[in-house]
């Protein structure tokens, strides 16, 4: 898959896991690894962009288990983002499966 | 490698960042493999998971893939630059470098599951049917212009396998050699038909075949 695109999608799957609850990283990873295959370390840099963005704020939280973890919540600018992206994303879908659908009416 | 040295071989790979900023992005990975042995998985397991720190760092280090894509085209550009033609052309199209595709593994197994079903089901009786008709015709062919040929060489044969070859004593040769040409003609014939069926078959297995093959990977 083309890496620009693939990145694009997988700013929209953390924004999207990011807009149902905060998340702290190895949870949002795992949610993500777990639907589309890819190697888990690609996930944490995408996340340090968009936080440079502004898309989230991150706070630590302590857990039952040890030390606290780093949890990444949404911002405003961070939904509009998802919203957008969602949106942009939609419309390639149903756009692809148009093209797919003729050509393989074609076949 | 373990988790020291992943560890390692990222802060390496980011010699470019600040102190502040290298800490900052290798927290990440330590809380991350930290809480990943806390669910039980093996420090192994979580270090193959993340994949290459090289590749990490590569990430790290902006530089976007359009931007890596028109240095590339710059670089092939600049070193046959005595095309001119080429030279002069402006970049409209990105070089695409070939990456491994990649698929939703669970949809693949889906798929694989499904098809496996049909097959079993449905697909492989079909299968057996076919083939045990076909056996069948190209072993009746075989016959039929086997027996032909017997009966149009049948004076020669006759000596060599009494027992097995006689001759009808009140029919003269001639009506038995003719007898034994439309025979041998009409079992080419069928053997040339069954090898024609036989060929489709195996171009329509092959087909169907790769059929199954592009449902599970999944294109």
């Amino acid at each position: 898959m083309n890496t620009q695109l693939k990145k694009g999608i997988l700013e929209l799957c953390v924004l999207a896991v990011l807009d149902k609850k905060d998340c702290y990283g190895y949870e949002l990873v795992n949610e993500i690894s777990q639907n589309i295959e890819i190697s888990d370390g690609t996930i944490y840099p995408i996340l340090r962009r968009l936080n440079g963005e502004g898309y989230f704020t991150t706070y630590l939280q302590e857990s039952q288990e040890g030390p606290p973890r780093k949890y990444y919540k949404l911002t405003d600018l961070g939904k509009n983002t998802k919203e957008e992206l969602l949106k942009e994303w939609k419309e390639l879908v149903s756009g692809v499966n148009n093209i797919i659908k003729e050509a393989q009416f074609n076949e | 490698m373990n988790r020291e040295q992943f560890l390692k071989t990222l802060e390496a790979s980011l010699a470019a960042f600040t102190e502040e900023e290298r800490k900052d992005i290798l927290y990440d990975y330590e809380e991350h493999i930290r809480i990943g042995l806390e669910s039980g998985k093996t420090e192994d397991e979580l270090i193959e998971e993340l994949g290459s720190p090289e590749d990490i760092a590569r990430q790290y280090k902006g530089g976007s893939d359009t931007e890596r894509e028109q240095n590339l085209y710059d670089e092939i550009r600049a070193s046959i630059s005595n095309n001119t033609a080429f030279a002069e052309e402006p970049p409209t199209t990105p070089i695409y470098i070939e990456k491994k595709p990649e698929r939703n593994i669970g949809s693949s197994i889906l798929a694989t599951l499904a098809l496996g079903f049909f097959n079993i089901v449905f697909v492989i009786w079909i299968f057996v049917a076919f083939g045990a008709a076909l056996f069948g015709f190209a072993v009746a062919a075989i016959a039929i212009a086997f027996s032909g040929l017997v009966a149009t060489f049948a004076p020669i044969i006759t000596p060599i396998f009494p027992v097995a070859v006689s001759m009808p004593s009140n029919m003269p040769y001639a009506i038995i050699l003719l007898l034994g040409i439309g025979t041998t003609a009409l079992g080419a014939l069928f053997c040339i038909g069954v090898f024609y069926l036989i060929k489709y078959f195996c171009i329509i297995t092959y087909k169907y075949i790769k059929w199954n093959i592009s449902i599970i990977k999944g294109r």
